[in-house]
């Protein structure tokens, strides 16, 4: 067992994120566990179905009554991958043998209706202890995480009852009608044809959901065996310890090689380690208490098989049950003519209090809305103009006289800067003192001449163009205009600005 | 620095910080509560970085966790503005969709026109599309020599109704944009089987010339229940299409921008919905109101609705 | 990459936050016991309101529909993203950013439960959730939501009567917890396991009288801030 190849991050988790580990366990290595479980299931089934051709359901029974083997390979299979060892493909083939063998007898009888049953199985299937170590072992690993064993169990057993309803419904859904088997027959219950889809779709479900039924309770166990044995402090010691020996070099191989043989046992840990001691008696009372559980178990099976008549027969007797009890409600319950005059009266104040609410709220909204309603656009107050725009003061009393003179007088003065801040700033102010455009202090020059193209007037929104184009290589990339450029700007400035509002 | 003189130093914010969490909604009034987050976080790295105690750093760690979630908290009256919802963002999500709401019209629409007129020519068409009893039920619904019109509803049958419309109606509604995660398929179905069946039944009821009974009950509540259900088809297209063309974006991703902008179209068709409702349980079914007055509400009533869908535009070019 | 259903997300400031992700079997779970809940709540009302006729009826219908679509929306909303099943599988939806759940997500989440119903009671949401390493059904993955675990596991007592040991070395924050847990779990981890682990740490035990089991516990002692 070589915990530094472990393929899942140790650390002791509570009994449900140990269920979520076995589920990401088994959805990472789908196929393969799927595979190994589903295989041999099917090719019993086959013949099985040939044998009881008119029953289906009995091959369908004793394929699901031998579960706990089904659930041995992909377990197998999984204590390999968890180390990152890879059994070859065929090796595996070669211990179905043995691995179905080891204590098969009261895994089929009552072991097989146990709530523990995939929590346990690796105690069988991988330390291979039988009888009385086996109880001492499953003494110290039942200590936690019953309740979730249990849990795991059924939410998968209702999986595939839901998953086999699901197929099954689907299945029926997709039949086109010239195909129809007819699945039920005309006292609703199923024909041959239904049992044998049934059948099928019930042991679909469940090969497709042991590996996950299996994985979590794996992850139980080994979550325990965490716990127990400390695996992940071992983990951490082993990193601190190589870290130290890098970083000192200090390598004591004397300390290291024993060490490493005697964790090397895969899954073979004497029960000792970690169990403290137990005498006979309490072993065989923990028996008694699982056999005990096991009884109460049996009702399982019962359920299972008898479904779909068990629903059937409900669906007769609730209703009538119900009928009689409302009837009975209806008869004892019922206020006579006074109060019921008082409910009717009642009812019509409520009725006319929803009424006045729903007016009041239909006031309201025209009250709300009656800009829009007027006129198609917005009755909003536009937002006050901004006064400093891009860090220029776009205020119109902060702007000289004339301003086209103003500009090229400081462009002649090598002030280039605040020739073209002046004339940008100078076109805003007018935008938004004569056009009333509203630019708010947070839009950007180009949201500007969106702006100004938005409105319409196409000369000026060219103009507008331009100037922003010159205006922003100037303040931010540092680059002069051409002078015929900034003096064609100037000169059509006054033109533009005196464009009649709309 | 020692960490001993570490936590001296700093043992006070960390108490002001505790004590500003131990105290309900203090969070969100407090004005320094950023700074307090940026100091948290530089603690941390600092204690991380010179390796002081695990239980120092766990400390430190679960104080920064509890401030993020108490700063990003759900906050009910900042984040949902029920004016602003129902003023700006439904109509203005509608108008950004209006492709989504063209499209579940016009399968909406169209089938119901096509069965419609069909059913009105052809007698026995309507048989192909419902069920003989369904049919017979309607034809008594409205049947204008039954006595139901004649007389007005009690209040305890409209309350009654109220509540069967708002399950009823609202459920379909989400269901049909729920539908959508289906590739869209889900919705498109639910659209077309919608306007086939009011399709046929207008059709069928005009050929018996149950006009009268028909149209003035129908035209008010139609106004707010026909255009929901269009637009629950329309933001349930809307997931379908950010699967099938995710564009720049993953389709997860793609399908969790759908979702949340289909946020505020859901709402407006819940409350669309439960205006229907209402007047479907109180003011259509009353049979004291002449029919030119039924009419004459139910134009205004689309007209209405139809001026504050349109609205969207003025919110904003997207 | 291990396998581990911790997620983490990076917040403002460099923080790492850390969840683990629930799945399926806590999860069927905590709706087990909303859908129970659910229907006695729905029985009761119904049962109430047969006196009130009709009038009964109609509200009865207003409250199927809020339980119907609203009841985990304003538990997840206004409750730490807790339904009561929830709170009793102590589990938690949030924001895939480990973010309290916003109503508009919760919203969107429980709308499409329907979908995840289909074909089934559920069959799509079980496909989707053990399809993707998070857990998340459609509903989850449309609203960038995810299931995670709030319980806080039980810390041991904290241990005094015994003296601390500076560390002979500085160590990382992993490998100081891994020494506080040598100590606190000392009681139920047998003697020659704990021997075992302590001979891996020959390096930093020195050989005097003490046992190296003690040594690493009383330094285990000094990082539980024993001092």
């Amino acid at each position: 067992m070589d915990l530094d190849k472990l393929q899942f991050k140790a650390c002791v988790r509570s009994g449900w994120q140990a269920i979520d580990l076995g589920f990401l366990m088994a959805r990472s290595w789908w196929l393969p566990l799927f595979m190994v479980g589903a295989l041999p299931a099917t090719l019993l089934l086959i013949p099985l179905l040939l044998v009881f051709w008119e029953s289906p359901h009995w091959a369908g029974v004793i394929v699901w009554w031998l579960k706990p083997f089904w659930e041995r390979l992909p377990l197998y299979l999984a204590s390999r991958k968890i180390f990152s060892e890879a059994p070859p493909e065929w090796g595996i083939i070669q211990q179905v043998r043995s691995l179905y063998l080891k204590d098969w007898l009261p895994w089929l009888l009552w072991r097989r209706f146990s709530f523990n049953r995939a929590f346990d199985a690796p105690v069988t299937v991988l330390e291979e202890l039988k009888a009385k170590p086996r109880s001492q072992r499953l003494r110290v690993l039942h200590g936690k995480h019953t309740d979730m064993a249990l849990a795991n169990q059924l939410v998968c057993f209702c999986c595939e009852l839901i998953l086999a309803a699901g197929l099954f419904t689907c299945l029926l859904f997709f039949i086109p009608d010239s195909l129809d088997p007819g699945v039920y027959d005309s006292l609703e219950s199923l024909t041959l044809a239904g049992v044998w889809i049934y059948t099928l779709c019930y042991f679909s479900a469940m090969i497709l959901v042991m590996p996950f039924h299996s994985m979590a309770g794996f992850a139980l166990y080994l979550n325990r065996r965490i716990d127990l044995e400390a695996w992940d402090i071992e983990i951490t010691f082993r990193s601190l310890s190589q870290r130290k020996k890098q970083a000192g070099s200090r390598l004591i191989a004397s300390i290291l090689i024993p060490l490493m043989i005697s964790l090397s046992v895969i899954f073979q840990s004497t029960p000792t380690l970690a169990a403290t001691d137990h005498n006979n008696e309490s072993a065989r009372e923990l028996i008694s208490e699982v056999l005990k559980g096991e009884d109460f178990g049996r009702e399982e099976t019962v359920e299972k098989w008898r479904f779909i008549n068990w629903v059937e027969e409900n669906q007769d007797r609730i209703p009538e049950w119900l009928i009689d009890f409302i009837e009975w409600m209806e008869a004892n319950f019922k206020f006579d003519d006074a109060t019921e005059e008082t409910l009717q009266t009642t009812a019509f104040w409520l009725k006319v209090l929803l009424v006045v609410i729903f007016i009041c709220l239909l006031v309201y909204l025209f009250y709300r809305f009656r800009g829009p309603l007027k006129k198609l656009g917005s009755s909003r107050q536009p937002e006050a103009a901004p006064d400093i725009m891009f860090g220029l003061d776009v205020r119109p009393e902060s702007l000289p006289d004339d301003v086209p003179v103003q500009v090229m007088n400081l462009w002649q003065a090598e002030q280039p800067r605040e020739a073209l801040g002046l004339l940008y700033r100078a076109t805003l102010s007018r935008l938004i003192a004569q056009h009333a455009l509203r630019f708010k202090s947070s839009h950007t020059e180009s949201e500007c001449a969106a702006l100004v193209q938005a409105y319409g007037i196409q000369s000026l929104s060219y103009y507008f163009f331009q100037l922003t184009r010159i205006w922003r290589r100037l303040a931010y990339g540092h680059e002069l205009p051409q002078v015929n450029e900034l003096k064609a700007l100037c000169e059509s400035w006054s033109k533009e600005m005196a464009h009649d509002p709309q | 620095m020692k960490q001993q003189s570490f936590e001296q130093q700093h043992q006070q914010t960390w108490e002001e910080i505790e004590r500003l969490l131990d105290k309900p909604n203090s969070v969100e009034n407090s004005s320094r509560c950023a700074e307090h987050y940026m100091h948290l976080c530089q603690h941390l790295a600092l204690s991380k970085q010179r390796l002081y105690d695990a239980a120092l750093i766990e400390r430190l760690n679960k104080l920064v966790m509890r401030l993020y979630r108490e700063i990003y908290r759900y906050r009910s009256e900042s984040r949902f503005n029920l004016y602003t919802l129902f003023a700006r963002e439904f109509p203005l999500s509608l108008y950004r969709h209006r492709y989504f709401v063209v499209v579940a019209l016009l399968v909406f629409a169209l089938p119901g026109l096509i069965s419609g007129l069909w059913i009105f020519f052809d007698e026995t068409a309507i048989y192909s599309v419902l069920d003989f009893t369904d049919v017979r039920q309607i034809e008594k619904m409205y049947d204008p020599a039954a006595s139901k019109f004649g007389r007005e509803r009690e209040s305890e049958t409209d309350i009654m109704m109220f509540g069967f419309y708002i399950q009823n109606n609202i459920s379909v509604a989400f269901r049909c944009f729920a539908a959508g995660l289906l590739l869209g398929i889900g919705s498109l179905l639910v659209l077309l089987f919608n306007g086939l069946h009011i399709g046929s039944v207008a059709g069928h009821l005009t050929r018996l010339d149950y006009v009268d009974t028909f149209y003035p009950f129908v035209v008010t509540h139609g106004a707010f229940e026909l255009t929901a259900i269009v637009f629950s088809g329309a933001a349930g297209l809307k997931l379908g299409y950010a699967i099938l063309n995710p564009g720049p974006y993953s389709r997860l991703n793609a399908l969790r921008l759908a979702g949340r902008e289909a946020i505020p179209m859901l709402y407006g068709i819940v409350l669309m919905l439960v205006i229907a409702a209402f007047i479907e349980a109180f003011w259509s079914s009353s049979a004291s109101l002449p029919i030119s007055v039924k009419y004459t509400v139910g134009g205004i009533c689309w007209f209405l609705v139809l001026l504050y869908c349109f609205s969207g535009k003025r919110f904003g070019p997207r | 990459m291990l396998l581990d259903t911790s997620y983490r997300v990076e917040i403002p400031g460099g923080i790492e936050l850390e969840a683990q992700v629930v799945g399926p079997v806590p999860r069927f779970l905590a709706f087990a016991i909303d859908f129970m809940i659910r229907g006695v709540m729905l029985l009761v009302a119904g049962i109430a309101s047969i006196p009130f006729g009709e009038l009964g009826t109609g509200f009865w219908l207003i409250f199927w529909f809020f339980i119907e679509w609203f009841y985990p929306v304003l538990f997840e909303v206004f409750w730490r993203g807790q339904t009561p099943g929830k709170k009793v599988l102590g589990i938690s939806v949030v924001q895939d950013d480990l973010t309290p759940i916003s109503f508009g997500a919760s919203l969107v989440r429980n709308l499409l439960r329907t979908v995840d119903f289909l074909p089934f009671f559920y069959l799509f949401g079980l496909i989707t959730m053990v399809s993707n390493e998070r857990f998340q059904r459609l509903g989850d993955l449309a609203a960038g939501t995810l299931v995670i675990s709030i319980r806080e596991t039980a810390k041991p007592a904290a241990v005094t009567d015994i003296s601390p040991l500076a560390p002979p070395t500085t160590l990382s924050r992993t490998e100081q917890t891994a020494l506080v847990d040598f100590l606190q779990r000392s009681q139920q981890l047998s003697r020659p396991r704990q021997e075992e682990l302590a001979s891996i740490l020959d390096e930093i035990t020195h050989s005097g009288s003490e046992t190296r089991v003690e040594q690493l516990h009383r330094i285990g002692a000094w990082f539980l801030g024993v001092r």
